[in-house]
This record gives structure tokens, sequence and C-alpha cells, in this order.
């Protein structure tokens, strides 16, 4: 559900404002001009926060703030003044009002944000669509951490990828790169001194702009202490050293939401081909099925007519797997698409273990597959070797 | 000719730097435009004999710095330890290039539309005399703002009362003229 701020001012040029300024967020913004308005409102609503001018016709911000901390169905609702009025004496009265914040006009719409971001949970309003970022994309990781060789180490384990690696050593460091960009992922060493990993985290939980980056925490295998810490403390995942970067590499993938789609799918002249990398493990195959049915039909609409699954290079194949490729025939024959699969000796010997599978043809490579004509041998079954679009 | 002397602990330098600092605060924070300060002058008040000799005939039309047709004044007084009245006067086109950066509104949706003008600058003045005015408590001079109002018009003069300080400021923005006329005294 969309959170309720009410701005109550008189000036219409600053409920404007307010308005402007939280139209990127998933938040509905209510308008009084007045106190009795503002109250009228805050009864009916309930908003989740009030912005309130200070000086207003009709009943002034501070009438209205001292009726709405009389009003036990009121009084929890935070408030934020918005006023011109700087002075101490001022702030202090107000202040001892209740108030959660204060804002002096004129002011920069990312002050108000990051204030009522730390009293409301803000979120953008296409957060739940915004497009994911693609392998190929630039991913830029910041790693805290006070020993450069690690920093070096996560660098060239990842080099392979589109992946920035950032390093900074401290909390200042952080929040100074930071305030200058964004990083998609932050990773910190649980072993900074003086508990640096864990107050730094807090921090960044606590501002707006970096509530929602996921945060690692990096630390050797065998300190649980430190990395049950970390779990309870809400880091979105844990990395051991000695770092596996195949392991660190999903976890990235999934903590960012990135599209991975192109290390498993590409499209050629007129076929598509779906390959198994030599290390597959259980959470690759989980994106490969949660991509395949999608890729299988963007191919139906280039106008291909057959798919290539190529198991050629795995070094074990288990149920999962079969499963996978059973389920891709089953995806082929639905939109009559030729299924071609490529396979090595222990992909075949398995799959003449199950009684689906066991009259399966493979090809040994995707460069004989893909000048098999429509509907040649070494479809997944004889009986589908005919199907045309 | 009368010049009224400043409050004590205001220099003139002084005045000039927080009435500088709270006009270019406003406009690139909530405007985000850049504003050039150009000049300030005392407005020397003329002494009472010479006011009596001129009351039958119509005031002359004051030099101002800006064209005088078609203006939009927006004003706002305080009152406190300093009992004074500011108004900043904008030509049409500049009040609307004004509401447009500081409203982030189309130029079609402003264009002669009175009542989301006058809004606007009436807020313009607000924030940017109550940053003036802010500066002012710091050194001991604690005062209120009252309602900003706006005046339209052409070829009009504002007249201040006898033993008030009055200076102007010009600025530039939007290739355009912006003038602050402030007018004050320390209460007794």
């Amino acid at each position: 559900m969309s959170l309720k701020i009410l701005t109550v001012d008189d000036s219409r040029a600053v409920r404007i404002i307010v308005k402007k300024a939280f139209r990127s967020y998933d938040c509905e913004v209510l308008e009084a001009s007045n106190g009795v308005e503002g109250l009228a409102l805050a009864a009916k609503e309930q908003p989740d926060i009030i912005l309130l001018d200070v000086t207003m016709p009709v009943m002034d911000g501070i009438e209205m703030l001292t009726k709405l901390k009389a009003d036990p169905s009121l009084k929890s609702i935070p408030v934020i003044m918005l006023t011109a009025e700087a002075g101490r004496e001022s702030v202090l009265r107000i202040a001892k009002l209740g108030i959660r914040d204060y804002i002096v006009k004129p002011f920069k719409e990312e002050v108000l944000i990051e204030k009522a971001g730390r009293v409301i949970d803000l979120r953008p309003a296409d957060e739940k669509v915004s497009k994911a970022k693609r392998l190929s994309d630039t991913v830029d990781i910041l790693v805290v951490e006070d020993k450069p060789i690690i920093i070096d180490q996560i660098s060239k384990g990842l080099a392979h990828l589109h992946w920035k690696i950032h390093g900074v050593s401290t909390t200042g460091g952080t929040i100074d790169f930071c305030q200058k960009q964004m990083p998609d992922l932050i990773i910190i060493s649980l072993s900074l001194p003086e508990d640096g990993a864990f107050s730094l985290f807090r921090i960044l939980r606590a501002q707006h702009k970096t509530k929602y980056v996921p945060v690692f925490g990096l630390a050797v295998k065998t300190d649980t202490e430190l990395q049950q810490k970390a779990q309870q403390l809400g880091f979105n995942s844990i990395v051991t050293k000695p770092i596996d970067f195949a392991d660190l590499e999903t976890k990235v993938a999934k903590a960012i939401n990135l599209d991975t789609s192109e290390r498993y799918f590409t499209y050629d002249e007129d076929y598509l081909t779906i390959n198994l990398p030599h290390n597959t493990n259980s959470y690759m195959l989980t994106e490969v099925q949660n991509y395949m049915k999608g890729k299988i039909a963007d191919a139906v609409d280039k106008g291909f007519y057959k798919v290539i699954l190529d198991a050629g290079r795995l070094q074990k194949i288990d149920m999962e797997t079969i499963k996978l490729m059973v389920q891709a025939k089953e995806i082929c024959q639905d939109l009559t698409l030729t299924l071609i699969l490529v396979g090595n000796e222990a992909v075949k010997g398995e799959c003449r273990a199950y009684e689906e599978t066991r009259n399966w043809t493979f090809f040994n490579s995707v460069d004989e597959a893909k000048n098999q004509p429509m509907g040649g041998s070494g479809a997944a079954q004889p009986e589908a070797a005919e199907i045309e679009l | 000719m009368k010049t009224t002397a400043l409050p004590e602990k205001i220099s003139g330098e002084r005045l000039e730097a927080l009435v500088t600092e709270a006009v270019d605060r406003f406009f690139t924070t909530m405007v985000g435009t850049d504003v050039l300060f150009m000049n300030s002058d005392v407005v020397e008040e003329k002494a009472a004999a010479q006011r009596d000799l001129e009351a039958d005939e119509p005031p002359p039309a004051e030099e101002l710095p800006i064209k005088t047709k078609g203006l939009v004044v927006a004003a706002v007084g305080f009152c406190g330890e300093l009992d004074g009245v500011a108004y900043l006067y904008f030509t049409e086109t500049l009040a609307e290039n004004v509401t447009c950066g500081f409203l982030g509104m189309e130029m079609e949706d402003v264009r002669g539309n009175h009542e989301v003008v006058n809004d606007a600058l009436g807020e313009v003045a607000n924030m940017t005399i109550g940053t003036i005015k802010n500066t002012l408590s710091q050194f001991g001079y604690e005062c209120r703002l009252t309602v900003p109002s706006i005046v339209r018009g052409s070829n009009f003069t504002i007249q201040s009362a006898s033993g008030v300080h009055r200076q102007r400021f010009q600025f530039k923005l939007y290739q355009e003229v912006l003038l602050l006329d402030m007018m004050f005294k320390k209460t007794a």
C-alpha cells in the first residue's frame, strides 16, 4: 500500500514543490492550506507523516501541532516542520512539542527526501518494474577492506565479468564514495577494527540513498561468530574466505537481480542455443529454468525453427539436469520447434539409464547440430524429428 | 539630505553580504539558477521641507534601475527588534521565468497565470527575506515575518517613512535585473 504524506502549508508553491519531490516514490501526497484543514485531513486519512509549515492563516503550525499531540488517534503521526524560522528559540520551542525533524526554507528536494526517508520507508514508485542489469552491463561493487591484497584478489577473481571493483578501507571512505557514486553492491570485511563493519552497516541502512543497496559481509570461513552477528543485523549474505568466486558471482547476481540469461542463451542466425556451463550447479539450473520458456518463445517470435541444447561441457549430470532437458523438450513440442541435443559421453551414458531419456540421441558438437536440416536426426525424440513450425 | 544610520552591529558591508548570500542561496537551491550581484546603494531620505514643497505636485517617477512597466512586486514585512519591509521587484517576464524554475512547471502553464505566479513570488519573498531575518537574529535582532503580498502595476513608486534605513540591491538573473529594496529601523 502507498504511503500517505500530508503537506500542510498556506503556500501552494510549497505544496507543489513537495508533491514534485515525492513523485518518483510510491506515495500519495495530500494537501491542506492551514491548520484546520490539516487536522481534518489527518483525522480522515491517517497519513504516515505530516510536513507542516509554521506560519499559516486560520490556524498556524504550532497550534495544529499542539492539537495533534493532544489527540490520542493522531499523536503518533510523525511531524516534520517546514519553516522559514531558523532562530534558535523558535526551533527549541517547536522541538519541545515533539517533532521528528525540521527543515529550514529554502531547502533542497534531496534534504526533504532524506529527512522524510529516515522517518518513513520511502520506496521508488517503479521498484518492482525497474529494468534489471544484464550480465554485459557494468556493475559497481564497493569492497570495504583494510587489506589491499583482498581487494586485489576480488578484482582478479571477477575480472572475466564487466564488474568494476572499487576498494576503500574505512567507514569514512565508504560514505564519501557513496556520496559521489552509488554502488550496486557493497562487500564489507567483518574484521574491520572496532566493530567497524557493523557500525558502517547501521549507517548505510539509516541513510535513504543506501538503504536498499545489498550489503555482503566478508569473513574467514571459521569465524562463525562474526558471520552470525552479521546475519542477525541484516546483512544480505556472507562471503567466506578463501573466496569461492563462482559462488560469489552467483550471490552477487542474485542480490542485484542481474539478468544472467546471456550466460546461457544465445541467438544465432536461425536457431537458439541453450548453453549449460561446465560448472553448472543447482542455482544455475534454476536460472536456466526461469528464463527458458521466455527465451524459446522469443525464438519463435524471431522465426527460428530449432533449439540446440548444448550439454557438451557438463562434467556430470544429475536428475535436476535431466529434468531441465525434459522440460526443454516439452516447451519445444508445445511451440512446434525442433530440439537438438549436444552431449558428451557422460551425458549420453546417464541419459541411457532413464526411461524417458533412453532413446535420446546426441550430437557431439553444436557445429554438427546446427547443420542438421529441420527434422533431421539428433532431435530429442525420433518422433519429434518431423515436427515443423 | 539625511541618511539614516544602520543599527549597530550591522555595517554596510555586513548587510550587503547577508542579503547577497540569502538571495544566492534561495535561487541556487530552489530555482537552480545562478544569480549575479551587481551593486547596492543607499536611498537617501529627502528633507522634510523638500517633501512639503512637493506635496501638491505628483511625485516624480522614481528612477528605478529596472523597467517600470508591468512590474510584479513581492513584499514581506518583519517586526521585532527591527521593523521593516522588503520588496522584490520583478518584471512580468522575470516573474514567470522564476516561477517556472521554482515550481518545475512549463511556461505554457505559467504565462498569464497570475494566481500561480503571485503565490510563487510570495514564497520567494518569504524564503529570501526569511533567510535575511534569520541571519539578523544571530546579531541579536529577533524579528518575525508578516505574510507576503503582491503588487502589480506600472509606473508606481514606493516611498518610505521617515527615519528608516533604505538600501537597494541589484541582481542579474535570466538576463534581467532583480531589485531587492529593503527599508527598516531599529525599534525604540
